[in-house]
């Protein structure tokens, strides 16, 4: 039907339908019979797209206005723009809190916009009101005023961006005391906790729970190096290693849970990465542990390793042996610090820890296989390649060393290849051997069960001439 | 209606935390402003790489190294006290590091950027003063080799700068020194400057 003519058509349907000319299920059959689709109750997705555009433009136009003349405004009326743009957030966060759902659209927006705005007028502040503080400071005055709006409106959004701001802050200057800095950060993180644990029981959207666990995983992450880098007891392996098996156990115990668990084992794994990377290194195992530690690093090291004994029990229990082997490596550092620190060569720890590695590498490579488990495989193969791209940069060794052992492992991995393809072809060989005798055994037989037992003489003839054969092609 | 309550106590926070915050701002630079003692410093001008027009020009602080004092050595970007010498002149001049907050005398809270030898670079963290940028003659920020002095506020080690100056003479004003000048500024030892408290070359000290 013309286009114009079906238009038509489907503005007069229900003028019809209201005069009693046509009923529901006959207005419903005509609609169907010429293809008329009902008009959607929203604008279309062009027109959506096109108005955001317009909207983007608008924005950008305003930031460049304010761009261009922002310092020619005095302080105070910068001042009075930025306290603008603060109260305007607030009325918007006000209206969320009165009027939306938690947790929906309108509710994440409103904190985004909140969280935006006392960012970016924070830091305009700082900007007119120059003293140098670290950026850091600014940052936290925004996350502690944020952090109320993210709960009331139970913004998962928001909180990844609370999340994204804590793992900032542990890389900005020092804006506190070096120790105040560190436990703010741990403060921040515990302060995400209640929200993080009610998103896994209760969250609507499985999406946004991965993501917040992303954000969560990665900024334990950056406290604990931000703790250990300032803390330099002289443990920071030690407590990385535990960190990383911790974060992988947890992964592993809860797999069954969901998706969300996946950034626990990958965060996890990361960890691992550069402990094996850090361990190969030489330099790592030439200290001495005794001048640097105090006793609150000790403390943190036994408690950590008991947290690892107990992953490495619950792993066990679950039968889960690749990570419980994983889970080893902290006890493995531990025992290399104390070699190291009582006098045994660097080069005698390293080879000791790459010896765990390596057997790691295998375990996983086997279980991978076997259990045709692609992670595992891929695990395997990046803890060697971790191993071998340590050793080739490491400084500890002159290049005539690194290079002899290069080339020596080289051939050796190319002789043991030829060998291992020398042996296989001969297995091959040996295969069709079988199969084909195989082959005329069952030929034999057929042909037994066809003619009966009275051809007995033709067969035996047959197979000492098959028999020759088969020494002619193995020869 | 706990809930509710709740709800309401908390965006009451929010509201009181968010205009606070930009209030502390503010009030952090006012107060020093009106509540620091007035000190000068030899230095040096630069102009950061900016795509808007900006207000202000960042200043190096000659002489930004000091011996530590104390077994705890700063680990780099950590704050650092720098005790200070306060010349009769007004000038400043570092006399050494430490990681723990001086109980007497004048001191600023600056940035260890370098330790090397016992001895640790550090940056002070107010490094902008605010000039009438189409007023002030570019050459003083191009590879400008004269020393400047510029005037600051201080108050428990956190300051502002407050002005700068060309041989006493406010920078948009004044004019740039020749090259040969220049040339001649740069052989002049820093402790004669600070000794001074000028940088007129009519009391320049040849270098030995």
């Amino acid at each position: 039907m013309n286009k114009k003519i079906a238009k038509w058509l489907q503005g007069e349907l229900p003028l019809w339908k209201e005069k009693g000319w046509l009923s529901e299920a006959g207005q419903t059959q005509l609609e169907a019979s010429y293809n008329m689709e009902k008009p959607a109750s929203g604008p279309s997705l062009t027109r959506i797209a096109v108005l955001l555009l317009g909207a983007v433009l608008i924005g950008l136009g305003i930031f460049l206005l304010f761009a261009g003349y922002w310092y020619s405004f005095s302080p105070n009326g910068r001042f009075d723009w930025t306290i603008t743009l603060v109260v305007a957030s607030l009325v918007i966060l006000g209206l969320a809190i009165w009027r939306c759902e938690p947790g929906k659209r309108w509710a994440e927006g409103a904190t985004i916009f909140y969280m935006l705005a006392l960012g970016g007028s924070t830091f305009l502040m700082a900007d007119t009101y120059y003293t140098g503080e670290s950026y850091g400071l600014y940052l936290l005055i925004v996350l502690i005023a944020s952090l109320p709006a993210i709960y009331v409106l139970r913004s998962s959004l928001g909180m990844i961006g609370y999340l994204l701001g804590a793992i900032l802050w542990c890389f900005a200057p020092y804006s506190l005391d070096i120790t105040l800095n560190v436990m703010a950060v741990w403060l921040l993180i515990l302060g995400a906790l209640p929200f993080y644990m009610v998103a896994v029981k209760h969250s609507s959207s499985y999406s946004m729970l991965v993501w917040l666990s992303w954000a969560y995983v990665a900024a334990i992450f950056s406290a604990f190096f931000l703790t250990i880098e300032s803390n330099r007891a002289g443990l920071e392996l030690y407590f990385v290693a535990t960190l990383a098996v911790s974060t992988y156990a947890i992964g592993t115990l809860m797999r069954d849970k969901g998706l969300w668990t996946l950034p626990f084992r990958t965060m996890g794994s990361l960890g691992l990465l550069y402990v094996v990377i850090q361990g190969t290194l030489l330099h790592t195992w030439n200290i001495s542990i005794q001048d640097a530690l105090n006793g609150l690093a000790l403390t943190m090291a036994i408690l950590l390793g008991a947290v690892c004994a107990y992953f490495l029990g619950k792993l066990v229990m679950k039968r889960e042996w690749v990570a419980a082997v994983m889970t080893l490596t902290p006890f493995i550092v531990g025992f290399g610090l104390l070699l190291a620190n009582s006098g045994a060569m660097p080069l005698v720890v390293s080879i000791v820890f790459d010896a765990f590695v390596l057997l790691t590498a295998f375990i996983l490579f086997l279980r991978g296989t076997m259990d045709k488990r692609v992670g595992y495989v891929n695990g395997a193969i990046l803890a060697v390649l971790a191993l071998i791209l340590a050793r080739f940069f490491d400084p500890g060794f002159t290049f005539f060393e690194r290079g002899i052992s290069f080339i020596s492992i080289g051939i050796l991995v190319i002789v043991v290849n030829i060998i291992y393809m020398w042996s296989k072809s001969n297995n091959k060989l040996g295969k069709a051997h079988e199969e084909r005798k195989a082959r005329r055994q069952a030929f034999r037989q057929s042909l037994r069960e066809q003619y009966g037992e009275s051809q007995n003489d033709t067969f035996t003839n047959e197979k000492t001439l098959s028999n020759d054969s088969d020494q002619g092609g193995l020869l | 209606m706990i809930k509710k309550y709740w709800r309401l106590g908390a965006f009451v926070f929010v509201v009181i935390i968010a205009i606070l915050s930009q209030v502390f701002v503010q009030q952090r630079y006012t107060l020093l402003q009106a509540g620091g003692i007035e000190y000068q410093w030899p230095v040096a001008l630069e102009k950061s790489a900016s795509w808007t027009p900006v207000d202000y020009l960042d200043v190096k602080f000659l002489g930004n190294a000091a011996p530590i004092v104390g077994t705890r050595l700063p680990n780099p970007g950590e704050p650092v006290y720098i005790s200070l010498d306060v010349k009769s002149t007004g000038m400043l001049a570092v006399k050494n590091a430490s990681m723990d907050r001086p109980s007497t005398g004048e001191y600023v809270i600056a940035r260890a950027h370098r330790i090397h030898n016992g001895v640790v670079e550090f940056d002070i963290p107010f490094n902008r003063v605010k000039v009438d940028l189409s007023k002030v003659d570019k050459a003083f920020y191009n590879e400008y080799k004269g020393t400047l002095i510029a005037t600051m506020k201080l108050k428990d080690g956190n300051g502002v700068i407050t002005g700068i100056y060309s041989k006493g003479v406010p920078l948009e004003v004044a004019k740039p020194e020749t090259l040969e000048e220049q040339a001649k500024d740069t052989g002049r030892k820093l402790e004669d400057i600070i000794k001074s408290g000028t940088t007129e070359t009519d009391v320049r000290v040849e270098r030995n």
